[in-house]
C-alpha cells in the first residue's frame, strides 16, 4: 500500500497501464473544469456533486486525449452508459470519492481498456456474497488474513468492474459478476479474469479472459486492463480458479 | 407493491445524507444524476430483493436508468413471483 497517492508527478493510474496508454487523473474536483455543451446537457438535471464529478472526469478524458495527440471532443455516454470515444480511440473513465481518472489509447495499439477506482474500504455487508464466486471469496479471506492493509473484497469488486468495462465495447453484451472468475495476484499487483461465458472473437482469436494490474494506496484501490492489439491475449498469470 | 417513496427512501439512505435536502426524487429521476455509483445502485437492488424476497431480472436490473424503471422492475418481479 502506497503512503501518499499525490506523490506521483503524472497520473497515479499510469503506474498500472502500458506505455501505449495515455492517462490523466484528479484527486479533487476542479472549479474550472469546462464541459462541451453536449456534455453539459448530460448532467443538466444532476445534483451539484454529480455535475462536478462528471466535469472533472471528462476533463481527465480531454487531457488524456491531448496526451495521445487527439483533439478533445465531447465524450458522451452511449449504449450501456459506456463513454463514446472518437474514431480510432479506445478508452475508459472511472470516478470514486476523491479520485477521477481516464485512460485512452489508439485502437490500432490497444483493443480495449477498462479502468476502475474504488475506496480502499471494505464492501458493504452482504455485497461480497452477491458479487463473488466461492473461490474468489476464499481468496479474499486468505489475503485479508495475510495483509489487511488492502481491502481485498473491494479490490475484487474493482477488478470485476474493469473486466466489464473492457468487455462491453467488444461485445455490447451484459456480463454478470458471476460470469468472470478473477484470480488476484497478491505479490505482483496483477490479476487474471477467466471468462465463464463465450468470449468475443478478437483478431481471429477467441478472447477467453483478461489480464489486469492493480495498485492500492491508503485511500484507494485501482485496477486496469489494457488488451494489446498484437501478441497473446492470454493472461500472464494462469487463473487457479 | 413497491412504491416510488419506498425506493426513494432507500436511495436517500444509500447516499447517507450526501444528497441536498431539497433534491426532488421522483419516477423520472435518473439514478446517475443523483451521483449514485454502480455499487450503490446494486445495494438498493439487493436490499429490495431481500426485503421483498424476490429476485430481479439481472439483465433488466443492469439497464435501469431511472427510479421509475427500478420500481417497475421490482413490481414486475413481485407479480411474476405471485403467479
Amino acid at each position: 500500500v502506497r503512503d501518499d497517492a499525490r506523490a506521483f508527478s503524472r497520473s497515479l493510474i499510469e503506474e498500472i497501464l502500458p506505455a501505449s496508454v495515455a492517462s490523466a487523473d484528479a484527486f479533487e474536483d476542479a472549479a474550472d473544469a469546462r464541459l462541451f455543451p453536449e456534455e453539459e446537457a448530460v448532467v443538466a438535471r444532476a445534483v451539484g456533486s454529480r455535475r462536478r464529478q462528471f466535469a472533472t472526469a471528462r476533463a481527465c478524458a480531454h487531457r488524456a486525449l491531448a496526451e495521445l495527440g487527439v483533439a478533445a471532443v465531447p465524450i458522451l455516454p452511449g449504449e450501456g452508459g459506456a463513454p463514446c470515444w472518437p474514431p480510432g480511440v479506445v478508452g475508459s473513465i472511472t470516478h470514486t470519492e476523491g479520485y477521477r481518472a481516464s485512460a485512452v489509447a489508439h485502437a490500432n495499439e490497444v483493443i480495449t481498456l477498462g479502468i476502475d477506482a474504488e475506496p480502499n474500504a471494505r464492501l458493504p455487508r452482504g455485497i461480497l456474497g452477491r458479487i463473488a464466486l466461492e473461490a474468489e471469496r476464499r481468496q479474499v479471506r486468505e489475503f485479508t488474513a495475510t495483509d489487511p492493509s488492502v481491502c481485498w473484497d473491494r479490490l475484487l469488486f474493482s477488478a470485476k468492474e474493469s473486466v466489464y468495462k473492457a468487455w462491453f465495447p467488444l461485445t455490447r453484451r451484459r456480463l454478470g459478476f458471476e460470469d468472470a472468475a478473477v484470480d488476484l495476484d497478491r505479490g505482483r499487483g496483477g490479476f487474471a479474469a477467466r471468462l465463464l461465458v463465450a468470449g468475443p472473437e478478437v483478431e481471429a482469436e477467441t478472447l477467453w479472459g483478461f489480464a489486469g494490474r492493480w495498485l492500492a494506496t491508503e485511500r484507494l484501490v485501482i485496477t486496469a486492463i489494457a488488451v494489446p492489439s498484437r501478441g497473446t491475449h492470454m493472461p500472464s498469470v494462469e487463473p487457479r480458479l | 407493491m413497491i412504491t416510488v417513496d419506498e425506493v426513494a427512501g432507500l436511495i436517500r439512505g444509500e447516499l447517507r445524507g450526501k444528497l441536498p435536502a431539497d433534491t426532488t426524487i421522483d419516477e423520472s429521476t435518473r439514478l446517475e444524476d443523483l451521483g449514485m455509483s454502480s455499487l450503490q445502485v446494486s445495494e438498493v437492488v439487493f436490499t429490495l430483493e431481500e426485503q421483498h424476497e424476490t429476485e430481479f431480472d439481472p439483465a433488466r436490473a443492469a439497464d435501469v436508468k431511472t427510479l421509475g424503471e427500478l420500481v417497475a422492475l421490482a413490481n414486475d418481479s413481485l407479480s411474476a413471483a405471485a403467479q
